[in-house]
């Protein structure tokens, strides 16, 4: 793909990504594929995609406090052991099948955010703008929302834990993100609000990426080129994305999501 | 309800930090395209590197200032993590 062309995807995608917390792999690679570049060159520069896209939305979450640092640190220790395991055997496993069944993944993901109704963690009276982050000592905290301030807990930890060992397992298998699991993990399972979600999921999406990265770098796989070229796109895409993400309502968020998501099961679908 | 004590981590410096990553990795990735040869390569290598190795960093600010804020029970996840990414990739590496 020539290289303006690649900065453009790399832009769309990855603003895609951020506004839901998908990182953008799953959309860029696919599009690479289908334009003439390897699978084997595509993964690299996909993971590039995550990891820039990550880094260029931190700091946005970061000023409206939507992270929540100490779920993401704690959701990506089964996350990236998940990772080592896809990885061992990641040979072993048939591709086609493994495409097939992240569709489904896809698919329900989808059909969980956008079925759903209402908003799960309402606005509190008592709570104000300075009650907004993450709280000492656990994963709960507060997110500014329309209408107010939102007070959340964790729920179902370790079902969201066994969760995101399998988000894990998936981007070692089919190198990518897993950003499309760990957002409704988080946002239907675990019951955080979406944007909090979101941006938790960017943030490790980031580390995910990272640990492939250090693979295919030791491995001679990134091709520095187009990776660059890519970098500026997800730069420029993820800076974008945080910011429509942060005028989004989380109701609309959800649902963008899950149109996204259907859009990936899709895609994966046409390219198996 | 949550707990009460809200985390005060210097977040502002955090994003400060990625701000200044972020304009670092553009400029390198810019650069490397734009320059000829294996000084272009060497640059774009560098805009590689930063975007690999910031989230790690920043999982290690974290364990920092959760230290500072005496938050042990995160400091001790933090630490889980890094030790979990570096024999995950020590495992992919030589296996």
């Amino acid at each position: 793909m020539a290289t303006p062309l690649l900065v453009l995807a790399a832009a769309v995608t990855a603003a895609i990504g951020t506004i839901g917390g998908l990182g953008g792999a799953l959309l860029l690679v696919p599009l690479l594929v289908a334009t003439g570049t390897s699978a084997a060159d595509a993964a690299p520069l996909g993971l590039v995609l995550v990891a820039a896209g990550s880094l260029a939305g931190g700091s946005r979450h970061l000023e409206d406090r939507s992270v929540n640092h100490r779920l993401g640190v704690t959701t990506e220790i089964p996350a990236t052991a998940g990772v080592a395991v896809g990885a061992l055997v990641s040979g072993a496993v048939n591709e086609t099948a493994l495409v097939y069944a992240l569709a489904v993944v896809a698919l329900g993901a989808a059909a969980a955010g956008g079925s759903r109704k209402g908003i799960r963690n309402a606005p509190h009276p008592a709570y104000g703008i300075e009650h907004v982050g993450e709280r000492v000592g656990s994963l709960g905290g507060a997110v500014a929302r329309f209408g107010g301030v939102a007070p959340y807990r964790v729920k179902r930890l370790p079902l969201g834990l066994c969760a995101m060992s399998v988000a894990g397992l998936v981007s070692g298998l089919s190198g990518v993100g897993g950003g499309f699991i760990k957002t409704p993990v988080m946002s239907e399972i675990m019951h955080v609000p979406v944007k909090v979600a979101a941006a938790t999921s960017t943030f490790t999406v980031g580390i995910t990426a990272a640990v492939g990265l250090l693979i295919f770098a030791a491995q001679g796989r990134i091709e520095v080129h187009p990776a660059a070229a890519v970098i500026i796109g997800s730069v420029a895409g993820g800076l974008a994305g945080a910011r429509l993400q942060k005028r989004l309502r989380g109701p609309v968020v959800r649902r963008v999501i899950s149109v996204i998501l259907v859009g990936i099961a899709v895609l994966l679908v046409a390219t198996a | 309800m949550t707990s009460p004590r809200l985390a005060r981590e210097p977040l502002d410096d955090l994003s400060r930090w990625l701000t200044r990553a972020v304009v670092a990795a553009a400029v390198l990735a810019a650069l490397g395209l734009a320059l000829p040869g294996q000084v272009g390569r060497d640059v774009a290598v560098g805009a590689v590197v930063v975007v690999t190795v910031a989230p790690l960093l920043r999982v290690g600010w974290l364990i920092v200032a959760w230290w500072r804020s005496g938050d042990w029970v995160f400091v001790r996840v933090g630490c889980g993590l890094l030790v979990v990414v570096a024999v995950a990739a020590g495992v992919a590496v030589f296996t």
